[in-house]
């Protein structure tokens, strides 16, 4: 049914429902300016919104996997630097063993040079008693304050062996979601050291006692092979880690520039409609103005 | 034909625009009264009287009676129309009330609650020697779990509300009915007299679309103009005069809450007879209320259990299943309390105090430096829980997120779409029976001239009777 006859009434119970419809047009877009977000209320947009708490969700897990790769790369690359300066050990060793190879030399000379790789094996010891963090790195990380996962060489009755008194598990960290996406970070420290505290204490042993030391040289190598094993087995999964920063990297940015289309405000367009509707409540109230103006009263007054 | 007779013609011709002249000055002054139907007067010759000379003349004017403007069938429709209004606008500002209090948007909300949770479980994983990152999970377990006792208390609030505006409504609508009793028993009163009762009809008319938008009724309307009211299922609540059924409060089933929800029956006021509220009553705002109250929040707090019991058991079985930091299997320490799914996440709370009874190594592992059993609780966030209907939690929050938005957003398309409606009835309505100010002021000039041209007879007739008497 067409309006055929407008009363007072009607007039002004439009221009009311007008005014009070941009009205609240600007207040929703004073909201999306002054808070940022386009998406206040899941009502808004309802997809968008579940979208929303799944992206959080997702960017929360994301951030906990990079953590995790940030800190496996700290703990890789201090045993990636430790296994380098075993390597160096190892060469240093295997120099006073070929020096010492052809039973030129003193037993006061190989007296010396067994205190000098009594020197070597403590400081491999001491590399593998090392920490990160306050934790023991080749004992699954467990605490500091326990006791020292390798025993001291000056101890009586040293054995290399046996010199590895700490966790035989591994440390790992989850870097995905799916069931098999972790990465050791640590190696129990008798697999790591103990042909290196083996040779260490054979060639040491065969200095001071004077019987031939050429067969330790074969162990000594047998040790650098191994620790080059596991060096190499570090880098590996430090690049792993590496690989999987970059790849969390790009997906917080994909993930955190997908909330942000759906949840964010789009600041040019909010305040371009601000602007636009700003306009319209003024056209609305000019209208209004002007309809107050026609009236018939006002004739009749002159 | 006596000279006085043109006299007397002129005098009820003055009456007659002065009755106009009044039904204009009362349209102006309820010019904006809310419910006013405007009226015109209706004017009628008098009889024509056959003079002394035998030819017939008319008599003059007089107000036969004052008319209301108004179109019966649009406000038929515009009552049908705030039915609808009722319901759609109720449910809608109830549901955005519940939209409001889950709003998982919101950086404190249960999905921050629970990715926080998480994230304290991944920092464990990487310490879980760490009495700090074991504190911290602790934390942020009671966190989660006082998030999902926080929305649970938000719904129960929110029917709440709905229940004590049920009351409310019961209160206005049974003011409604006792207007429109006495309306029709006025009207009834006036009907033999021939004259509109118009003030009468536009306060039952008010009250008539307040009921329609409470309630939802049908009506009929008598002979005598008594408007009669009743239910689809035939319980009458108007008729004429009388109310034969009022709306009555009684206490019903626990809330959420566990106090006594309101329940809405009929009751005779003469005989005090009971009858529970028709389906087909169940319309407009108290029908919208009803679904909110006992189906909305409902379905709200169910789906918050499921994923309160969901989350809970799945920690705990992975929680029971390791060894705690001094190396004592966990299988009687889980880390949530309570068990079932119905009042779960009213109930959940954390159950553990001491930091080292946190689960992070299996039962395999060193107690200390163990955490593979962290990791399992770690990758709950991402795995799909068969009691979350293989969704994750993250996922199934998402999902009831998007559920109640989707919800709230229907219906509140809808309540703009019915207002849409019923203001272009209101339109049409204001434009049928509304007051124009500038007609309302040209019939004030109209009936001014013809009360200044009758008064002009009586100067005629008086001019001429005194030259009679001139001549006597």
């Amino acid at each position: 049914m067409a309006i055929l006859r407008v009363s007072d009434s009607l007039q002004f119970t439009i221009l009311s429902q007008r005014l009070s419809q941009i009205q609240l047009q600007i207040k929703n877009v004073n909201d999306q300016i002054t808070t940022g977000q386009r998406l206040q209320t899941p009502d808004q947009d309802p997809v968008g919104a579940a979208e929303v708490v799944r992206l959080d969700g997702d960017l929360s897990a994301l951030t906990g996997y990079d953590q995790a790769s940030q800190f496996g790369r700290d703990v890789l690359a201090k045993q990636d630097d430790d296994l380098g300066q075993v390597n160096d050990i190892l060469t240093r060793a295997q120099e006073i063993a070929q020096e010492f190879g052809n039973s030129l030399q003193t037993q006061d000379q190989r007296n010396v040079a067994a205190s000098d790789v009594h020197g070597l094996l403590k400081a491999v010891t001491q590399i593998a008693n090392g920490t990160i963090f306050g934790r023991r790195v080749y004992a699954a990380l467990q605490p500091e304050s326990g006791a020292s996962p390798f025993t001291d060489p000056d101890q009586a009755g040293y054995d290399p062996t046996a010199a590895y008194s700490g966790p035989t598990d591994p440390f790992s960290v989850r870097i995905a979601s799916a069931g098999a996406d972790t990465v050791q970070l640590t190696t129990p420290g008798d697999q790591v050291f103990t042909s290196t505290l083996v040779a260490l204490k054979d060639l040491e042993d065969r200095l001071r006692s004077g019987t031939p030391v050429a067969p330790a040289i074969d162990g000594l190598e047998t040790a650098r092979n191994d620790i080059e094993a596991q060096r190499s087995s570090v880098g590996v999964r430090e690049q792993t880690l590496i690989d999987r920063s970059d790849q969390v990297s790009a997906q917080v940015t994909q993930t955190k520039g997908t909330r942000s289309r759906i949840a964010d405000t789009d600041m040019t367009q909010a305040i371009a409609q601000l602007s636009q509707l700003q306009l319209a409540l003024q056209a609305a109230l000019a209208a209004g103005s002007q309809i107050a103006q026609t009236s018939l009263t006002g004739l009749l007054r002159l | 034909m006596a000279i006085s007779t043109a006299l007397g013609i002129a005098a009820r011709a003055l009456m007659a625009q002065q009755a106009g002249l009044t039904v204009v000055g009362n349209n102006i002054a309820n010019v904006n009264t809310p419910g006013y139907t405007r009226q015109v007067p209706v004017f009628v010759e008098d009889p024509s009287l056959p003079s002394d000379g035998g030819t017939v003349t008319g008599s003059g004017v007089r107000v036969l009676r004052i008319d209301q403007v108004v179109d019966t069938l649009l406000e038929q429709r515009r009552t049908e129309a705030q039915t609808d209004v009722g319901y759609q606008t109720a449910r809608r500002d109830k549901l955005n009330d519940l939209v409001e209090s889950t709003n998982d948007l919101n950086q404190t909300a249960l999905g921050s609650a629970l990715n926080s949770f998480f994230d304290a479980a991944d920092g464990l994983a990487l310490r879980p020697a760490s009495l700090v990152d074991r504190q911290t999970l602790l934390a942020r377990a009671g966190t989660l779990a006082g998030a999902f006792n926080q929305r649970y208390d938000a719904i129960a609030g929110v029917q709440r509300a709905a229940d004590a505006k049920i009351s409310d409504l019961v209160t206005r609508a049974n003011t409604d009915i006792d207007t429109i009793a006495r309306a029709n028993e006025g009207i009834a009163r006036t009907a033999p007299t021939g004259q509109q009762p118009n003030d009468l009809l536009d306060q039952r008319q008010s009250a008539l679309n307040d009921l329609a938008s409470i309630l939802g009724v049908s009506t009929t309307v008598d002979q005598f103009g008594q408007v009669r009211i009743a239910g689809d299922s035939g319980i009458v609540l108007v008729e004429g005069g009388v109310v034969v059924n009022q709306l009555a409060v009684v206490d019903g089933v626990p809330g959420l809450d566990d106090n006594a929800l309101h329940d809405v029956q009929f009751t005779n006021p003469s005989n005090g007879q009971t009858h529970p509220l028709p389906a087909s009553l169940q319309r407009g705002e108290l029908g919208a209320l009803f679904q909110v109250r006992d189906v909305d929040t409902v379905t709200a707090v169910g789906n918050l259990d499921v994923l309160a019991a969901g989350l809970r058991d799945a920690v705990n079985a992975v929680q029971t299943a390791g060894q705690d930091l001094s190396g004592n299997p966990t299988t009687t320490t889980p880390l949530f309390s309570g068990s079932g799914v119905a009042g779960a996440s009213r109930s959940i709370a954390v159950a553990i105090s001491d930091p080292r009874a946190i689960a992070t190594a299996l039962t395999t592992e060193g107690a200390t430096t163990g955490n593979g059993n962290i990791q399992a609780l770690a990758l709950l966030r991402t795995t799909p829980l068969a009691a979350l209907g293989n969704q994750t939690a993250t996922g199934y929050l998402a999902t009831e997120t998007g559920r109640l938005g989707e919800d709230a957003s229907e219906v509140t398309n809808r309540a703009s779409a019915a207002q849409t409606f019923a203001d272009s009835l209101d339109q049409q309505h204001a434009s049928v029976s509304g007051v124009n100010l500038n007609e309302e002021l040209t019939n004030l000039l109209r009936y001014q001239h013809a009360f200044q041209a009758a008064s002009q007879v009586i100067s005629v007739v008086n001019t001429t009777l005194d030259a009679l008497i001139q001549m006597v």
